[in-house]
């Protein structure tokens, strides 16, 4: 890196001693015609020999526009130069023989008039190709500015069409993914409803039969072994069926589903010691809340957001307590109107801040593949055009926030 | 004389853990079975016949679902419509706090669910009979509805909140809890949120004494 810095440098020096070196050359030599003709009319004033030698001197000097572009007015302009420089020695010629422009002949005087004209003539000329050349010149500019212009504008139009079209083209596919997840969704769901419905409503109530016939066995220490494991069965199918779907979905309601289903999530298990020290699930119904404006997949995607939810808590929180809280909400934005938000906060470990961040900007939902959960709750606040928020400090739980 | 007789009309529309439930019941009690149907229009029938008989059972244990549909509780209501002295117990594995209260709300004098042991049902029959209330121990902690707002709280947010109430500074609430202070604000935060209100002042008005 430094090497090059120094190659750098002394590329620049090299360069300015260069550019310095030609200015030099150059200094003497000039293409500024004003300075030209303010020599020329400093001579017709005069008319004297200094002014002729000093418009002689400037004009040997100077040098003619460059007309690059036009060949034929360059020669001219080379040919006009000659002739200038002829006239103007000849006109030199004559004044050294005398002092004054006065005091020479008639004849004399005809000869520098006729050869001034010639230089007029000529200048004139000169001054017209030069002003040709930079109209021409600014034409062409014009041109290709409104070329590069009319270019820019339909790069611009295409670009733009192209943009709106890709826009259109993943509007589509977005459109289609989310219809198909809501398809997908409800196909499940009914799925999962009736094969709840099945384990809860037959399957469960025929162990309980069987316990029942357990119960009038003479060997009572054997029907007491049948019947606490057919409880625990049926203990378990009801715990299924809670996870699956709530099998008297949507009629129970939302409320005393989620409280079967939390006391089943947080139950520890069977012995008494380990219930003491059993998660406290607390739900708070706000009285203004009203259920009924919600449809029956809303409500079944609030319950999969908080079985969620609770499965999180349960995994990952350690918590002691668990409460959730469900307040009317009234808020309307451009795109999405709020009527219920559901607050759910526990007094666990709480999570990674990162973690937490990642969640509220939404970053999660592209990057992380292993949260699963979390992408489960994303998609069903989707779903029911809601919002969540996650608020936690490490040892000082977590706060969830749903609103729909 | 046939009023003291202690019969019971069941209705279910799970056949094995009817007629099963029956049976136990009349093995191991003194309990008689007045007939047992799975189906609403069946038992209306069958009630019929035993009111003209002037046999009308002493109590009716009901299911609450009938083939995936929870019309046991309009049933309920209909049964005591017709006969307005009898006693109907919910024998039922619907046992949500809603379903409970729904049930009791529509006449039914008696909750058992069918995990309970088989005893359990006969207590309640028991119970129907001489005209008390009675609903399945377990059931009742189910009951226990929370409507207040400060019942949302954790245990740490009641802590935070009597603070505030008190007019303690976050770090005086910090200090005091020996936790960090951005936790405080965050409880503080958690604590509007829940109570509905925007300031610490407002907090005071609504909830200090």
């Amino acid at each position: 890196m430094k090497k090059k810095i120094s190659h750098l440098c002394i590329f620049l020096i090299i360069f300015q001693i260069a550019s310095a070196l030609y200015a030099n050359t150059m200094q003497e030599k000039f293409t500024d015609s004003k300075i030209l003709y303010s020599a020329w009319v400093d001579f017709h004033n005069n008319r004297n020999v200094e002014s002729c030698k000093n418009f002689i001197s400037i004009l040997e000097n100077y040098l003619p526009e460059n007309f690059n572009s036009y060949p034929d007015l360059k020669a001219s302009a080379v040919n006009q130069q000659k002739e200038v420089l002829e006239a103007s020695n000849e006109i030199l010629k004559i004044l050294e023989k005398s002092e004054a422009y006065e005091e020479l002949s008639l004849q004399n005087q005809e000869q520098i008039n006729s050869n001034i004209e010639k230089i007029d003539l000529c200048m004139l000329a000169y001054l017209r190709n030069q002003n040709y050349a930079l109209e021409d010149t600014h034409q062409k500019f014009f041109n290709y500015f409104m070329w590069l212009l009319a270019t820019i504008l339909a790069g611009g139009i295409i670009l733009i069409y192209l943009n709106v079209r890709e826009i259109q083209k993943r509007d589509q596919i977005i459109y289609n993914s989310e219809q198909f997840l809501k398809h997908s969704i409800e196909v499940q769901e009914a799925e999962r409803r009736r094969i709840s419905r099945e384990l809860h409503d037959t399957v469960a109530q025929s162990m309980r039969y069987v316990s029942l016939l357990a119960e009038g066995l003479s060997e009572k220490e054997q029907a007491e072994k049948i019947i606490s494991t057919q409880n625990k069965n049926i203990q378990d199918i009801r715990k299924l069926c809670y996870n699956l779907t709530p099998p008297n979905f949507p009629e129970g309601e939302l409320i005393d589903s989620l409280e079967l289903l939390g006391s089943k999530i947080f139950e520890t298990g069977e012995s008494d010691s380990q219930k003491n020290d059993k998660v406290q699930l607390r739900f708070v119904l706000d009285d203004s809340v009203d259920f009924s404006i919600f449809k029956t997949e809303q409500l079944m995607n609030i319950y999969r957001i908080l079985q969620e939810v609770f499965q999180n808590i349960k995994k990952h929180a350690n918590a002691n307590e668990v409460t959730v809280l469900f307040k009317s909400d009234f808020e309307k934005t451009e795109d999405k109107e709020f009527h219920l938000k559901i607050i759910i906060t526990d007094d666990g470990c709480g999570m990674d801040e990162k973690l937490v961040n990642q969640i509220n900007t939404g970053v999660i939902k592209n990057t992380e593949k292993l949260h699963f959960g979390l992408q489960n709750i994303f998609e069903r606040v989707q779903l029911i055009g809601g919002t969540v928020i996650y608020r936690s400090e490490k040892d000082c739980g977590t706060q969830i926030t749903v609103r729909v | 004389m046939k009023k003291m007789n202690k019969s019971f009309y069941i209705i279910d529309d799970h056949e094995l853990l009817r007629l099963g439930t029956s049976n136990w019941l009349t093995t191991n009690s003194a309990w008689l079975c007045a007939g047992n149907a799975s189906t609403h229009e069946d038992a209306l029938a069958d009630l019929k016949k035993l009111c003209a008989e002037d046999k009308l059972p002493s109590v009716v244990i009901c299911d609450i679902n009938f083939y995936g549909e929870n019309s046991g509780l309009d049933f309920i209501s209909k049964i005591l419509s017709i006969y307005p002295g009898l006693k109907i117990i919910v024998y039922s594995m619907y046992f949500a706090a809603g379903v409970v209260q729904n049930a009791i709300k529509n006449g039914a004098c008696g909750y058992v669910s069918k995990n309970a042991q088989s005893q359990e049902l006969l207590n309640c029959m028991e119970k129907a009979l001489a005209g008390e209330f009675f609903i399945q121990e377990e059931l009742k902690n189910n009951l226990i509805k929370y409507n207040k707002i400060t019942d949302a709280l954790t245990r740490r947010e009641k802590e935070v909140m009597e603070m505030l109430l008190l007019r303690c500074t976050n770090d005086e609430i910090a200090n005091q809890l020996g936790i960090k202070k951005r936790a405080v604000e965050n409880y503080i935060s958690t604590i509007y949120e829940k109570t509905g209100v925007n300031a610490r002042s407002e907090l005071i008005d609504k909830y200090g004494n």
